[in-house]
């Protein structure tokens, strides 16, 4: 019964997170991109948190006494995952700015010298 | 020094205290010499004090880092296409004296890239021991002997200066620059200069920072020297 229960709120869970990607994609506050990688690692949750065989076939291979444990496990290396993938855009991101930031830096330079030279 | 197109570049996160003294020193060493200042995104008055001295001043809109305000001097000085660019602290540490013996190398056709090596400098023992750290790793990597990789008083040919404007570390990149530049086939030397010690301001190095800048230019060597193979 405790299994079953907590296959629930699993499944609950799973949907909650997909509904909010779908509604965050929907209000343009989430790019595809980015949700794409979510969702292809969020979907194969789901069956792995209603299916007790799916649960007991991944324990087994891995050698894990309690079954559920493998739906965790499968999750946090879902989430290293993301967090990785999140770290590299972040790394992106801080170059671009940066590049951004010296081009404009450069370019105000001229400005002012240009303004300078017709006073 | 002969004729040609010279800069100064003076990269300057907060100081206030010491720029005007910095751009004075080198406007007595040379008055027709081109200075610009990069302001890292300074929170005192550096940009205007450097603005007040009648040279042109290129303001980051923040904080980048030292290795984004160089490579801003770079793309500054390849757009103006400047013969020799000397890289100067605005910390009145380096004596603008001592540009002459930068340039000489470069001058001579010997270097594209001359390093001030700090003679009559003590340091604490932490960056003693980095730098001697630096000196083996870069030996070992380029064959040459450099005592005194960290020190950021140096000059530039335009070659050099081409190629660093796309090829320089954001962070932390004057040991890198050395290795990079030997790789692609520039020649690096080092000249004894004499040195002074901070006129104010906050160095880029503090405690924790020179375990950072250890550390991560170690890792950058290190995993630069495998994407080089």
């Amino acid at each position: 019964m405790a299994i079953e229960r907590l296959s629930l709120v699993l499944l609950l869970f799973c949907f909650t997170m997909l509904a909010a990607v779908f509604y965050l994609i929907r209000k343009d506050h989430l790019k595809t991109q980015h949700a794409l990688l979510f969702m292809i690692l969020a979907i194969p949750l789901l069956p792995l948190s209603v299916s007790k065989n799916l649960q007991n076939s991944i324990a087994g291979i891995l050698g894990i006494y309690y079954p559920p444990t493998a739906f965790f496990l499968v999750g946090f290396a879902f989430v290293l995952i993301i967090l990785l993938y999140l770290l590299v855009a972040i790394s992106g991101l801080s170059t671009q700015n940066k590049i951004l930031a010296r081009e404009v830096a450069l370019l105000k330079a001229k400005i002012v010298e240009e303004s300078l030279r017709f006073l | 020094m002969i004729n040609g197109k010279y800069l100064v570049m003076m990269p300057a996160f907060n100081e206030a205290k010491s720029i005007a003294q910095a751009i004075t020193e080198v406007r007595t060493y040379s008055p027709t010499i081109d200075i610009v200042v990069i302001n890292d995104g300074s929170t005192d008055d550096t940009a205007a004090i450097a603005a007040e001295s009648n040279v042109a001043v290129v303001s980051l809109p923040f904080n980048c880092s030292l290795g984004s305000a160089e490579i801003t001097g770079f793309m500054y000085a390849a757009e103006n296409k400047y013969d020799i660019t000397f890289r100067v602290d605005a910390d009145g540490q380096h004596i603008p004296g001592e540009i002459d013996t930068l340039a000489k190398p470069i001058i001579n056709g010997e270097a594209d890239m001359v390093i001030g090596s700090r003679q009559n400098y003590r340091f604490p023992l932490a960056r003693k021991t980095g730098s001697l750290i630096f000196s083996l790793v870069v030996k070992l990597i380029t064959g040459q002997r450099i005592p005194d990789c960290t020190s950021g008083f140096r000059a530039f040919n335009l070659a050099a200066i081409n190629f660093l404007k796309n090829n320089y570390a954001d962070d932390y990149a004057e040991v890198d620059s050395i290795i990079s530049l030997t790789q692609a086939g520039f020649r690096v030397t080092e000249v004894p200069v004499a040195m002074r010690y901070r006129a104010g301001g906050n160095s880029y190095l503090s405690l924790w920072r020179s375990v950072e800048y250890m550390l991560k230019v170690i890792l950058n060597i290190l995993i630069k020297s495998f994407r080089r193979k």
